[in-house]
């Protein structure tokens, strides 16, 4: 599904944000990304969500190659590919019914079918019956897995979490996990960057360490 | 159906700033609009005056009928020349007593006719310029039965300078207008771009065209101008009724060009809205 070859980032002549990079993502995989702050995590996610483009290298997301592909191309990619923040980014003036129908409407999706998405997403989520909530007045928990659902609506083939746990508390982060791990069992996979490295070895899904822009280290999926 | 949403849902946000970009939007079309008024009753005016443009061809005293009506058939076959009128010197002589009828000691003064016959030559309208005129002129004093040929040089050379500053004020203000106004909507747009920043961030994650990101700030961008063009218009409509109370004479623009203001306007909403979200997009 993602092939990131060999990938160097650079930020204008002086900090690299990757350094010869080499990932291969598959289908049902989940993978968490580890490391500091400055590790390179988010970087590799704005990589596989065509936010921005190797230097050198090559990276290939859901059989296409970043390398010449044009503007008009990208949207269609990121509607396969779902993404969630640490800060949620949800829209705050909206409610969390139409924040998720937000995904769709963009998409030119039929308002009927918008409707019925939105409501079996977030039964899903188990935040229906906070439909007409907005966003301040919920907890960061309840926005993140908001954000979910906006991110899941979609049906994508691919999540990505960046720091999907960093704003809310344990309790909230644990189950904000589960439920990521629940939809990596039903064929998405889900790519999550963390800088909790116990929440990441305390699971049997592959980890891949970056510091400095590098992977240092991979630890394969545990099949026990 | 969301484009529009988006478009009042940015207006409605934006309150201020549409109310500012509105009334500047309005003013610069309404100053607009007077220059227009102003230059559209000018040419009329001059339009007038110049129909008034035509060469006094004064003969020589003592040419008999034959040379005067061969003079007459050569002034008529020249180019430019709408029509030519023969005033004999009984005629000349009785216009002037009439023009003087109140001043009979003056008429008692003169004992015989001093006035020579002469030919009034009437021009095509596109031959009432200076240039034109004078060539024409020049012309019928070459005839041997023609002592002097004038046609107000003078005037005429005024009237044409006072179209050519008028063309020129007009393009000038027009231009300035065109670019105030762009700079205006350019500032404004990017300032309703930048305060929904957030919601074009998602919007960009979530899988949006850039196209369907600009919709509705190239609407509220035509939404300036075609408001601030119509109010402006209609502004424009309600000082001329007032001033035409005064001054019946007064003109205002014809519809097609009330259209073309409006018109004029939204193009320069449009277009600034073009530039500011392109340049958005593209950072």
């Amino acid at each position: 599904m993602v092939e990131i070859s060999d990938v160097n980032v650079t930020y204008g002549n002086k900090w690299t944000g990757l350094d010869s990079v080499t990932l291969s993502i598959e289908k049902g995989d989940f993978i968490y990304l580890v490391g500091p702050s400055g590790a390179g995590k988010s970087t590799v996610l704005r990589l596989i969500y065509l936010d921005i483009f190797p230097s050198q290298g090559t990276v290939n997301v859901l059989g296409k190659s970043t390398a010449g592909i044009s503007r008009s191309e990208i949207p269609l990619i990121r509607r396969k590919i779902g993404v969630i923040f640490q800060d949620f980014k949800l829209l705050k003036d909206r409610n969390v019914f139409d924040n998720v129908m937000f995904a769709l409407e963009v998409t030119r999706c039929p308002a009927r079918i918008r409707k019925k998405k939105a409501l079996e997403t977030l039964t899903a989520l188990g935040m229906v019956h906070r439909r007409n909530e907005y966003p301040y007045s919920i907890s960061g928990g309840e926005q993140q897995r908001v954000a979910i659902a906006r991110a899941l609506v979609r049906e994508p083939l691919i999540l990505l979490a960046d720091e999907p746990t960093g704003n809310v508390d344990d309790r909230s982060g644990g189950e904000i996990v589960e439920l990521l791990n629940h939809i990596n069992r039903s064929g998405t996979a889900v790519v999550m960057a963390t800088h909790k490295l116990d929440l990441a070895e305390n699971s049997p899904h592959r980890i891949v360490y970056m510091d400095k822009g590098k992977i240092v280290e991979t630890r394969a999926k545990c099949t026990c | 159906m969301y484009v529009l949403k988006a478009a009042a849902s940015s207006i409605a946000r934006n309150r201020l700033m549409t109310f500012v970009s509105l009334g500047v939007m309005v003013v610069s079309i309404f100053v607009f609009g007077v220059f227009l008024v102003i230059t559209l009753n000018a040419q009329s005016l001059v339009a007038g005056l110049k129909q008034k443009v035509e060469i006094r061809a004064f003969l020589i005293d003592g040419k008999d009928p034959s040379e005067i009506a061969e003079a007459r058939s050569k002034i008529q076959d020249l180019q430019g020349v709408q029509s030519v009128t023969y005033v004999s010197k009984e005629e000349a002589y009785s216009r002037f007593k009439a023009d003087l009828s109140d001043k009979p000691d003056l008429l008692e003064a003169i004992e015989t006719n001093p006035f020579p016959a002469s030919f009034e030559v009437a021009l095509l309208p596109d031959y009432r310029t200076e240039k034109k005129a004078s060539a024409i002129a020049k012309q019928i004093e070459d005839l041997e039965a023609v002592e002097e040929a004038e046609y107000g040089r003078e005037w005429v050379a005024r009237l044409d300078e006072i179209v050519r500053i008028l063309v020129v004020v007009d393009i000038t203000v027009g231009v300035v207008i065109a670019f105030s106004c762009l700079f205006l909507v350019f500032n404004t747009i990017r300032l309703t771009v930048f305060a929904r920043r957030e919601e074009i961030e998602i919007m960009s994650l979530v899988g949006a065209t850039d196209g369907f990101i600009r919709r509705p700030f190239l609407l509220v961008g035509l939404f300036y101008g075609l408001v601030g063009g119509g109010f402006a218009s209609g502004l424009l409509y309600a000082v001329h009724r007032a001033i035409a109370l005064k001054i019946p004479a007064v003109k205002f623009l014809e519809p097609s060009y009330v259209g073309g203001l409006i018109l004029f306007a939204a193009l320069l909403g449009y277009t600034g809205s073009v530039f500011s979200v392109r340049r958005f997009l593209a950072a």
